[in-house]
């Protein structure tokens, strides 16, 4: 079990390289600093530029030997050293947190990792989409080698639900070239997962969220059973979740700070959720409208960047797969027909009441989320009675909205009876709209905080920093 | 979690109880501070503190309960058999896991098998588990085309084409049979 775990950490410090140089690469005039919550931005960045990449290396014939893992990571952390980087700018020092809140958070959310990654080396994979959808087609992969087609383009493996995106299962088949079939180790993958998206989130978040205002936020979000509980079913949902969550987040820095590198950081994580579930296209399509828009109302050139990067999100993480898809005659399980059929959605109406009211059952149920969404949606009121950018609001609740209206018109156009979709999907599909609020609300609390007092408004002066 | 606590029962209970205690008493322990820090900041510095205050009590109130839950799941997956975590999914779904073992010796990997199940207990996940278990084995739709014909609760010999060395894998559940298709 050592072994397989020290071999998890090998494959995953892979990933780490690959993203340093994905960083690199990103990183315009101001690269990130602050090294340690740089590599868990790295990290993640890593796991989703390699996620992203290693689809489209298996549509092109490859098999994901450990050899071609190795220069496919190799070749992104070089490619980081094409571009001539600007010695790091040095930051202002963050005011130190006497009340000590932040720290406790800290301790608590490192806790809850240690305990979380003990209980993951020893889970079994006992989902049935765990081990008969995502990690079968890891072990596919690894096993016949690539995207056989007596496998991927079989309608005997229909369970395997074949059309869906295959950044989950590349990663997999990564982990098991390094460490071997161990279903157990697996989960461990997940759990570094998480942890890279909350210290990647503290990266993004360094310079404009003060600590004490972050890591409460972030306690809440760690700590809530179902993010514990989707980090343990080996699902792709926690994944999606953190792409979307961090590609929301990147948005809303770009649309502040007209940074390149969020721009950039952006479309990476937008890739990556589209490689990694159906929905997470839903998401991603959700998101860039919002962008859009509110990049427009600064300027046409930005919004013009916006929509480049959409369609290179579209281009990289959809068009390769749908083709190899509508090449080998495999239907997909979304039905694009019902859910551009007027009939079939006025036919079908009814569902309606039914899909709205479960999801927002399951995005306020406590014993899910203790009090995430209220919390965030009271940042989001108050960031608006202070007066704070509307841009920033705008972002969170738009997206948020847009996104569980996409999963309630996935629902509705539902091939499948609604009651028995909704009854095993619905409680994890939330997972990345409400993400996408929790991660954004520190950044609106920071921006209340920011915001002029009316006696400064009346001034004409600034608030404070 | 495979074993997550669904009712917290009395201990469950009283750690649930002494954590939401903490909870709100660490949360008044912070406000105070927190409006300390962020009080400068007009007008959103109380509403803030009062956010984040609550913020720390629901997340230390709930955590001693949550970490609780997630030591009981652990208390579960420590004590199962290696051999049986692996196979978990075919237990899961009232499969004899160890059999496909049989299987497996039986099936060479580059050989074809056909799936049927009758209907009873495991049927739901036998061809599931069977198409990710037995791989690198092809599973096949026509069992004529197949060099081997695996059934859960059907006579092998019922399925279709002409079968040799019918084997009884298992009797557990309505039986596992496996046989080869002779040319």
């Amino acid at each position: 079990m050592i072994l397989d775990v020290a071999a998890l950490f090998g494959a995953n410090a892979c990933l780490l390289l690959a993203g340093i140089g994905v960083l690199r690469l990103a990183a315009g005039p101001r690269p990130p600093a602050e090294p340690w919550s740089r590599v868990g931005l790295a990290y993640v960045a890593g796991v989703a530029a390699v996620g992203s990449i290693a689809p489209l290396l298996l549509v092109a014939g490859l098999d994901l030997t450990l050899a071609e893992i190795l220069a496919l990571c190799g070749t992104l952390f070089l490619a980081g050293f094409l571009r001539r980087r600007r010695p790091a700018e040095v930051e202002p020092q963050a005011p130190r947190d006497r009340t000590k809140v932040a720290a406790a958070c800290i301790a608590l959310v490192v806790t809850f990792f240690v305990l979380l990654a003990v209980d993951l080396v020893f889970q079994p994979l006992y989902r049935a989409d765990a081990w008969g959808q995502w990690t079968a087609k890891a072990r596919v992969i690894t096993i016949l080698g690539g995207l056989d087609e007596r496998v991927f383009a079989s309608d005997v493996y229909s369970s395997y639900n074949l059309d869906y995106p295959l950044l989950l299962p590349s990663l997999e088949a990564i982990d098991i070239r390094f460490m071997g079939f161990s279903t157990q180790i697996l989960h461990l993958q997940f759990g570094l997962l998480l942890a890279g998206f909350v210290v990647a989130l503290a990266a993004l978040a360094r310079k404009q969220v003060p600590r004490l205002v972050l890591w409460p936020l972030l306690a809440v979000l760690v700590v809530a059973p179902t993010v514990a509980i989707q980090t343990a079913s080996a699902y792709a949902d926690l994944p999606l979740a953190a792409f979307f969550a961090l590609a929301a987040v990147c948005a809303h820095r770009w649309l502040k700070d007209g940074d390149a590198t969020s721009l950039a950081l952006l479309g990476l994580f937008a890739t990556a959720a589209v490689a990694t579930k159906v929905e997470g296209t839903a998401f991603a399509a959700a998101l860039f409208v919002v962008v859009v828009v509110l990049a427009a109302r600064r300027s046409w050139h930005r919004a013009v960047s916006a929509a480049l990067v959409a369609g290179a999100v579209a281009l990289v993480g959809i068009v390769p797969w749908q083709a190899w898809l509508a090449a080998n005659g495999i239907p997909g399980n979304f039905s694009i027909g019902n859910a551009f059929s007027p009939g079939f959605l006025a036919s079908n109406a009814d569902r309606v009441p039914t899909i709205v009211g479960t999801l927002a059952r399951d995005v306020l149920d406590p014993t899910s989320w203790i009090l995430l969404l209220p919390l965030a949606l009271a940042a989001a009121a108050v960031a608006w009675h202070a007066g704070a950018s509307r841009e920033g609001i705008l972002l969170a609740a738009t997206t948020f909205v847009l996104s569980l209206g996409a999963l309630v018109w996935i629902y509705w156009s539902t091939r499948l009876p609604i009651d028995y979709h909704l009854e095993t999907s619905s409680r994890r599909v939330v997972l990345g709209p409400v993400l996408v609020c929790a991660s954004l609300a520190p950044f609106l609390l920071a921006d209340a905080l920011a915001a002029p007092s009316p006696k400064q408004r009346a001034s004409g002066e600034t608030g404070p920093v | 979690m495979i074993a997550l606590p669904s009712d917290p029962g009395v201990a469950g209970g009283v750690v649930l109880g002494l954590g939401v205690l903490a909870g709100i008493l660490l949360g008044l322990v912070a406000w105070p501070r927190l409006c300390s820090a962020l009080g400068a900041h007009e007008p959103a510095g109380r509403p803030v503190a009062a956010l984040l205050a609550l913020a720390v009590a629901s997340a230390f109130g709930t955590a001693p309960y949550l970490a609780w839950r997630i030591v009981q799941d652990l208390r579960y997956t420590t004590a199962i058999p290696r051999d049986v975590a692996e196979r978990i999914g075919a237990y899961e779904g009232n499969l004899s896991g160890g059999t496909f073992d049989l299987v497996l010796e039986a099936i060479r990997p580059n050989e074809t098998y056909y799936v049927a199940a009758g209907g009873g207990p495991g049927s739901g996940d036998f061809d599931a588990w069977a198409h990710t278990v037995l791989l690198p084995r092809i599973a096949v739709d026509d069992p004529a085309k197949a060099d081997w014909i695996l059934t859960l609760g059907v006579d092998p010999r019922s399925v279709g084409p002409k079968v040799g060395g019918v084997r009884v894998l298992t009797s557990y559940g309505d039986g596992m049979y496996l046989a080869r298709v002779l040319s």
